[in-house]
């Protein structure tokens, strides 16, 4: 009997802890959770053809040397781009071939493909071009192919690339412009300055030394480490960027999007999904319709509007600030001492922190607003 | 004396398990048959919109029923009064439920193969190129896995249907409602404990796995790493629910 009475009790004092548990639930606590990465999918490195290629040869190219500039048209396929050991920029690219036909038929088809894929030097004075050509269609006895250009580039030579597939460029020592579409793109350790047009695409860059702008179309992007500013647009995917230390200016429809430790001002246009951003050491001016908005960690001017979502304005340091606050259609909550107007469905709160330096202004239709300090 | 205590719950269940597995497979065969005269989306939809519906809803009220028809026939006392440890009872129950549910699965698999050939669905997705460059091994073992998940799922469910049933028995009254409430705060424990074990079970080594995508034409494996903690955790969750249905059947619940 014993046993019984402790499961009771115990029932009863779950039952307590979980009725005051889910009385506070908020859709915060299911977020929360989302921000662990339960499930990551590893790099361009875990990744592998399902079944290894049962033909592949090499064709090396001529180097250049005395480039300042090298591009790359035309590929469909796969991109490596490392430094070059040397001065002169060297190419080579492969040919794998997946099929049911005997290694000579394969070869054969390798060489057809290759005479498609025509792959040459241009040169234009000091800047060197490399042509591709894409086959129509598969010979016979192939089911898939993938042409893989590895390019090795000196410093100091930018770089510019339009292609189809996979991009894996790093170690590049001067500009970097890169159209792509289809594909998964990783830009790491480059100077830049960096300019991505990706659609149908993962895009991640990290550690360019120079400003970085880059306009995604569907998909997402995840930026870390940019010395210089970080500019850009995505359309219909997600946006992350860790550590940039100059200014961000973005535009993110359909999509959310996370800010965090940027130096510099921060100003944001987003729609239909959430925008988190924190800490900021420059202005923040930030735009948000069908979705919520948190900014934490504001240290300076904020002026921030949201339609028909809700909004968290937390204010970070010693600072002052000179408070506008307005909500229609909802309610605003703030610990800090503001006055207070109503009138019809119209809440403004204003008032002076400490010196009032920065202006804050804060808009909020049909939804709610909280405003803290920390 | 494990075997014997399966059997009986098999037999005791046979006359749904061929009502609903027959129903399925003349349902199956039904369907088959209209392939060339329907629109071959009305006839997957027809065969798999039942499924989704049935199948819950089944596993859900056996796992209720296995315990609840030892009440309502009096043979809880029986039941209870075995010279066996509570174990050998509710695991012999757990099985039975879990050969159904595995029994029903294949059922619904082979069925799915049917009607996918007989529509020729098949055969276009063997004809392409993609799916002849997918290892038959990496296929069987997704199935495998899949297969599996669904039936550890299960297995949570059912547990937690029925220590919720067997913890109302200790009440005279109400007990619908304690069953229900116990219901939904074991649902809730059970997600706090994903979220303790998502903090606290942070140094367990990742889980490995491939997932399959076709980037320009080409099949490739991508690898997937997965936090453990969450997996560890619902295991040793079931394991603790598992625990206190047996500690309940021995120590608390009366006839």
């Amino acid at each position: 009997m014993r046993f019984k009475q402790i499961l009771i009790v115990g029932f009863l004092i779950l039952s307590v802890v979980a009725l005051g548990d889910m009385a506070t639930l908020g859709v915060r606590d299911f977020t929360g959770l989302m921000e662990f990465d339960l499930v990551r999918v590893e790099g361009p490195r875990g990744r592998q053809p399902a079944t290894p290629p049962d033909y592949e040869e090499q064709h090396p190219l001529a180097p250049q040397s005395g480039v300042r500039g090298v591009s790359v048209e035309g590929l469909a396929g796969a991109l490596e781009v490392v430094p070059s050991p040397t001065g002169d920029v060297t190419a080579s690219y492969s040919i794998q071939l997946w099929g049911q036909g005997n290694p000579q038929r394969l070869e054969q088809a390798a060489a057809a493909i290759a005479r498609e894929v025509n792959a040459r030097w241009v040169r234009e004075g000091d800047t060197a071009r490399l042509t591709m050509g894409r086959p129509a269609a598969l010979p016979g006895d192939v089911q898939a192919m993938r042409v893989t250009v590895r390019l090795a580039v000196p410093q100091g030579v930018d770089v510019a690339v339009a292609m189809t597939g996979d991009a894996d460029i790093q170690g590049v020592r001067g500009a970097l412009s890169l159209a792509q579409s289809g594909g998964q793109v990783t830009v790491r350790q480059v100077a830049g300055p960096v300019a991505i047009a990706s659609s149908l695409g993962s895009v991640t860059v990290e550690e360019v030394e120079g400003p970085a702008n880059v306009a995604l179309n569907s998909g997402s992007l995840y930026m870390r480490d940019i010395r210089g500013t970080a500019k850009g647009r995505v359309q219909t995917g997600a946006l992350t960027l860790v550590r940039v230390a100059g200014d961000v200016d973005f535009g993110v429809e359909q999509g959310a999007a996370r800010v965090e430790d940027v130096a510099g001002n921060v100003k944001l246009t987003a729609s239909f999904g959430e925008t988190v951003v924190d800490r900021v050491g420059g202005d923040v001016t930030i735009d948000q319709s069908f979705g919520a908005l948190r900014v934490r960690g504001a240290r300076r001017a904020v002026d921030v509007s949201v339609s028909l979502g809700e909004l968290e304005l937390v204010l970070e340091g010693a600072g002052g600030w000179n408070i506008e606050a307005a909500v229609e259609m909802g309610a605003l909550n703030t610990d800090l001492p503001l006055r207070r107007e109503t009138s019809n469905l119209r809440t403004v709160a204003s008032g002076t922190i400490g010196d009032g330096a920065y202006p804050v202004r804060v808009e909020v239709y049909q939804g709610a607003a909280r405003l803290a300090h920390r | 004396m494990w075997w014997q205590q399966y059997k009986k719950e098999i037999l005791g269940n046979r006359v749904e398990l061929v009502l609903l597995i027959g129903g399925y497979l003349l349902w199956t065969l039904f369907l088959a048959s209209r392939v060339g005269r329907w629109d071959e989306d009305a006839i997957l939809a027809l065969y798999f919109a039942p499924a989704s519906g049935i199948f819950p809803l089944w596993t859900l009220w056996t796992s209720v029923q296995l315990y609840r028809q030892e009440w309502r026939e009096n043979t809880s006392y029986l039941m209870l009064s075995l010279p066996v440890r509570a174990r050998t009872i509710t695991s012999a129950k757990l099985a039975m439920l879990l050969t159904g549910v595995a029994g029903f699965m294949l059922l619904f698999a082979a069925g799915g193969w049917l009607l996918f050939e007989r529509t020729g669905i098949l055969a276009d997705m063997r004809a392409t190129n993609v799916f002849a460059l997918v290892p038959v091994e990496w296929i069987v073992k997704m199935g495998l896995l899949g297969f599996g998940s669904v039936l550890f799922g299960v297995l949570v469910v059912a547990l937690v249907a029925q220590v919720a049933y067997v913890f109302s028995r200790m009440f005279g009254r109400l007990r619908g409602l304690v069953m229900v409430w116990t219901w939904v705060l074991l649902f809730w424990l059970m997600a706090r404990v994903g979220d303790v074990a998502v903090r606290w079970l942070g140094f367990l080594p990742e889980l490995h796995m491939r997932m399959l995508s076709v980037r320009n034409g080409i099949p490739q494996f991508e690898l997937l790493a997965m936090e453990s903690g969450p997996i560890v955790a619902m295991v040793l969750f079931a394991a603790g629910l598992f625990a206190l249905l047996n500690a309940m059947l021995e120590r608390a619940v009366e006839v």
